[in-house]
This record gives C-alpha cells, structure tokens and sequence, in this order.
C-alpha cells in the first residue's frame, strides 16, 4: 500500500513536470496570443525620444494583427514606462516576466538599462533591440541582444569622411562641439582620430552642454578659430540652441553636422533658415523617403491616426516599426513552434535582409548580432520644414 | 576696434543677456525666500508650466502674442495663489525642512501635471519675434535678448516702486524683517504671503516665456532654474537687488569662462565655472554680496 501511494505521488510529479516544462519554454504564447513586453521611457524630460520610439512599435504590431498576426496569433504588447532609470527597468522586467509572462521584449531601452538588466535578458532568453547604440551590446557577442543601428564611431567616421570626399576640402577646418555624455565622447575620439587618418587636426573641441539656454562663448570661439566644418555631438534641444545662437552671429560654416539623436525633421522646424547648412547623419530611413518600408511607415502611421506634428520626432517612430517590423519576421521565420530559442534563431537566419528602406539591409547569424554600420545623410529641406535624404546607405571608407 | 576686444566685449553682452534671464529666475526665488524662509523646489516647474501654457494659448488658441502673456502671467498669479492656501498655508509653523519637502513635492506633482496636459513632445514656440539680430558697432544681440533685458529692466523697476512706495511693498518689507513685529502691527502676515507666491510665480512665468522663444519647449526646461542658485547665493539669498546683480555676474562670468578658458582647459568649464563661483562665495562670504551678516549673542 505504501509503495502504490509513493508510486501515485511520483507519476503525478512527473506528469506535473512533463506538462511544466512546455508552459515554461512557451512562455507568453498561446495558440492564439504572442505576449511581447516593452520596456521605454514614458514620462518624464526625456520622454519625448521614448514616446515616439514606442508608439511605433506598438502601431505596428496592431497593423500586423490586423493584417491577420502571425501563424494565427496575434500580438499582444505590454508598456513599461522605466522612466529612463535603470532601477525601474530592471523592476519593470522582473515584472514583465513573472507577472505578465511575455515571451519576450521589443526593446529594453537605453544603455544603463539594457546593461542593468543583461543578466536577467540572458536567464530568460528575452531577444530584445535596444534603442541604444553601444558596442557592449554585441562585442563581444551577446545571445539575445540584436543591436540595430550604427555605433557612434560609425557615424563620426562616415561624417569626416564626408567632409573630404564629397565637400573635397583638402585641408578643412574642423571643430567639434560635443556633450558630456558617452555619445559626446565617444564621437570626439573618433572625429579626431578619423580626421588624424586624414592628416588634420580638429581646429576647436568645445563643450554644449544638453540644456544650454545660450551657445554665444562657443560660435564665438568657432567663428574667431574660422571653423568652417562643425561636428556636433548632441542631441536635438541643445544642437537647435546652436544653429539658432550661430543665426544669430551670422555666423555661417560650410556646414553644421548632427549625429542620429539630431537628425530629425523637428531640427528644421525649430531653426528654420538657420537649419540652411545642416547635415545628419541616421540610420533610418527619412520620413519624406520614398521607400516601400517609409512608404509602410507612413501608411501604418496614417492608419492609426498619427501625422509628423503628432508623433513628434518621427525619426524615432520610424525606428520603433523598424523594430516591431523584425520582430515580425522574426515571428514569420520562427513557425509555428514560437518560443524563445526558435525566436532567437529565427533572427539569426536574416541575412542582408532587406527592411525596404527603414533600416539598412542586416545580418545576424549565431555568432554575431552587430548592426549594419551604416548611415544615409540628409541635408535641410528649409521651405518644407523637413530634412530630405541625400545619400544612399554608406559605410566609413576603408583608410590605408 | 580690434578683434580681440571686440570678442571680449560681444562675450560679455551677450553675457548680461543670459544673466538677465538668470536674475529673473534668481528673483522668483528670493521674493518667496525672503519673505517666508523657504527656497521653493517648484520654481523650475513654474517656469516650464508657464512655457507650455504659453505655448497653447498662442498655438491652441490663436491669442495674440502680448495677450497671451498677460493670461500666463494671471495664470501663474493665480497658482501662486492656490499653492500658498493649499500646499504652504497649512504648513504654517512646521519646522522648515517639513515645507521644503512640501515644495519638492510640489515639484514632482507639476512635473506630474505637465506630462499629463501637455504631452511630452519637444516643441517649438512660433515666436513673434523677428529672427534678424541688432548690430550696434560690431556688437550682436538677437530681438529676443533686447526684449529679455528690456523685461528684466522693467520688472525690477516695478518691485523697486511697489516695495518702496506702496502699503502692501511695505507690508511685504515689514513681514520679511519680523512677523511678529508685522503681526503686531496689524500686516495681515497670510495676505502678504499669499501675494508673494503670486508675483514669484509671475516672475517665473516671464522667464518661462522667454525660454520658450529661446529654447525647445519639454520638460526639461526646469532645470534652467537650478542654473540660477550660484546667482542666489552670489546675490545674498534674500537680497532683491543681490539677486540681480548675482545674475548678471554669473552669466558674463560663464561666458568669459567659455569664451577664454573652455579652449585651453577643455571640459566644459562654463558650466562649471559658475558653481565653483558658488563654492569660492560660500567660502569666503557665505551671506553674499548683499546678504545680511547674521551675528547670535549667546
């Protein structure tokens, strides 16, 4: 009798076990269901890049459900707002996961957060592209981050490259205005570094901080050092306090150059004539692009009764479908058999795969996840308030 | 005029530009310390609210320019008022560091509000005023930085007027030296504090105005209010005119410092220089340039 009750008591466990297991490796997925999560700044002073970013992500996801979702399954997001503060998003994922149970995350936001909660990304097998662009995130490798966007060094490169082949000074004088922050450092070392491969040294090294009121002591400086090629390191309020501040002194460089977080319509808007000699560098595709991926973009967005004044800065809804957009095929590669392993080698099949122009054809196989490094240049479109994509994709030229 | 002085000279206007904003800043704080101990944590929050609803009268509801400061500035009055009666009032002899915790408080619950009204897009102030800077001699200044100092002139010369001239000017002096004397000679000390929170929050609102024609309009415009501490404490913490002059110090010395010293030493030092005059001021005269020296008998 003893031995038929510890029998009983053992095939139950097993049974439990045998079913268990599956409901774990199926995490956030039903027959009819994908549970997603998404970890991205709601409220709060930087707001404004998290929302934009996020909406996108979510538009899309809604069109792919109402296209008919994936495999039969629709897709359901949950939001985290982190605030911008690693403590809340490591809290925010620690919910997603046990609460909520989601397969796993669009993105888990910025760097701090994204490094906060690399541990936990690895346990639960949670693919994710953060909407950061650091080299940690997949150098070396790292299983379940997909990193999508060109490296900081990337973009300086392309810049200074951009300077001496297509503007062919031989000899420009160069300044960089930069922000105390990772992004600003690192794009200092590499303008300068770039610009020593080509024999030049930078003419100027100023600092802007990200709330400047006022840039007078830096255009004067630039303007009294004759620096005809400006580089700025910065996001969008403090690069539009510098074009309006340079308006101001009449002071007119050959051009003005911004990284992604500064190439956006939003900067023309703001700077009008002022905006006349700036360059970007980003990449995503325009808004004004004519793309098929753009031309989805903007179609998803009309669709779900956004335009450019609502959303804000569009080049960051642009990036939010971009990465919904992945995660959709990644869903389509993955079958029917959708759980985190199938989700991760799934995304590990896309070679060159082509996004129609949101982002830059991109691989990732099993031994790598880093971005396509590559940027596409807009120049200011003043009379229609927008910037206008002048580049096709590039890549920093090879130096000897 | 040679090119070095002329830069000396153009950094240095463009300096009492920026101080100019700082002063009203710094001002919108001293008034509310002055009379009642506190160093209100919402300042900041009352600048940026005052852009945003600036910004929508003007583009929402397609009120004219001068109109729609006007209503900012009653607006802002008005939150003065309700944040003395609601938030401070009943705060009344509680231990200072209790209502400083109030007012920080009340910082996160604008902040709060702001996201919820206005959303938290960047946006940008289709500012009235013409773009095409003034040339007098060499020296630039934008119509919005003349508009700026014409303001703060203004502005100062009507608290100079209504503190030295009128009855309640003279309540508000009376109730900052003592409020017991004041009670005891019949200055309704409540009214008085009422009325300093409105004109503080008023005072915040024109700066708040002018960041907006300046700057991107978000969130995070609050923090342009903690760049007016150093001027605070450089002024004498409840010292009006200290204020002032706090401000425009501050901002030509951050602009010399760009101008001379962010090339040679690199990192930033305009930002930084500013706080180091605050430390240097703490050091060597902590009650400002015309702060009251404070002497206990024991």
């Amino acid at each position: 009798m003893e031995v038929k009750k510890i029998r009983t008591v053992l095939l139950v466990i097993a049974l439990i076990c045998l079913f268990a297991s599956p409901a774990l490796a199926e995490r956030g997925v039903t027959k009819d269901t994908i549970k997603l999560g998404l970890i991205l700044v709601k409220t709060g002073p930087v707001a404004a890049l998290g929302l934009p970013d996020g909406h996108g992500m979510v538009d899309y996801m809604k069109y792919l459900n109402d296209q008919g979702g994936v495999h039969g399954r629709k897709v359901k997001v949950i939001w985290e707002d982190d605030e911008f503060q690693a403590p809340k998003s490591v809290a925010a994922l620690k919910k997603l996961i046990h609460r909520d149970k989601v397969l796993s995350l669009i993105t888990s936001g910025g760097s701090n957060q994204t490094i906060a909660n690399m541990k936990t990304i690895n346990k639960y097998k949670i693919s994710n592209i953060p909407n950061a662009l650091m080299r940690e995130f997949f150098d070396p490798y790292q299983p379940y981050i997909f990193a999508m966007g060109a490296t900081y060094e990337c973009q300086y490169q392309c810049i200074v490259d951009y300077i001496f082949n297509d503007m062919k000074d031989k000899n420009p004088r160069i300044g960089v205005v930069y922000a105390k922050k990772e992004y600003g450092k690192i794009g200092l070392k590499a303008i300068r570094e770039r610009a020593k491969a080509y024999g030049v040294d930078l003419v100027s090294e100023l600092v802007l901080p990200t709330g400047a009121v006022d840039a007078s002591s830096q255009v004067l400086t630039l303007q009294k050092n004759k620096v005809d090629y400006v580089i700025t390191c910065g996001v969008l309020p403090p690069v539009i306090s510098f074009l309006k501040t340079a308006e101001k002194y009449s002071y007119k460089p050959k051009a003005v150059f911004g990284f992604n977080w500064a190439t956006d319509d939003m900067i023309v808007k703001a700077c009008g004539k002022g905006a006349e000699n700036y360059i970007g560098v980003n990449f995503v595709g325009g808004w004004a692009d004519d793309s098929p991926g753009i031309k989805l973009v903007r179609k998803v967005a009309e669709k779900y009764g956004r335009d450019a004044k609502s959303i804000g800065l569009t080049s960051l809804y642009v990036h939010g479908i971009g990465a919904s957009y992945l995660f959709g095929e990644a869903f389509k590669r993955a079958g029917k058999d959708l759980n985190p392993d199938s989700l991760k080698a799934a995304f590990e099949t896309f070679r060159d795969f082509d996004t129609g122009g949101i982002f830059p054809p991109l691989t990732y196989t099993d031994k790598s996840h880093a971005p396509p490094e590559m940027v596409k240049f807009f120049k200011a479109d003043v009379p229609n308030k927008r910037l206008v994509t002048v580049t096709g994709w590039r890549t920093p030229k090879k130096m000897k | 005029m040679n090119a070095g002085l002329m830069f000396f000279i153009q950094l240095v206007i463009s300096g009492i530009a920026l101080g100019c904003l700082y002063a009203l800043i710094a001002v919108g704080f001293v008034l509310i310390l002055k009379a009642t101990d506190i160093l209100n944590f919402a300042q900041g929050e009352v600048i940026m609210l005052s852009a945003f609803i600036c910004y929508f009268l003007v583009t929402t509801f397609h009120l004219p320019f001068l109109l729609a400061i006007l209503l900012t500035g009653i607006i802002a009055g008005l939150m003065g008022f309700v944040t003395e009666r609601l938030v401070l009032r009943p705060m009344l002899g509680e231990p200072v560091f209790a209502v400083v915790m109030v007012t920080i408080g009340l910082s996160i619950f604008l902040r709060s509000m702001a996201g919820i009204l206005f959303g938290h897009n960047n946006l940008v102030f289709p500012s009235p005023i013409p773009k095409e800077a003034v040339r007098m001699g060499g020296i630039v200044l934008s119509q919005t930085e003349i508009w700026l100092m014409l303001s703060t002139f203004v502005l100062i010369t009507v608290f100079f007027i209504f503190f030295k001239y009128s009855r309640m000017g003279l309540a508000m002096r009376g109730t900052a030296d003592d409020q017991d004397v004041a009670l005891l000679m019949g200055i309704s000390v409540k009214q008085v504090f009422a009325l300093i929170w409105a004109v503080s929050f008023i005072t915040a609102a024109v700066s708040g105005v002018f960041l907006a024609n300046i700057m991107v309009i978000n969130l995070g415009l609050t923090f342009v209010a903690i760049s007016a501490f150093p001027a605070i404490i450089l002024g004498g913490l409840e010292s009006i005119p200290g204020a002032i002059i706090g401000g425009l110090a501050i901002g030509i010395i951050e602009n010399l410092a760009g101008g001379y010293l962010d090339q040679i030493i690199g990192g930033g030092v305009k930002d930084v220089t500013p706080f180091v005059v605050l430390f240097l001021v703490l050091m060597i005269r902590p009650y400002g340039l015309f702060g009251k020296k404070e002497i206990e008998r024991v």
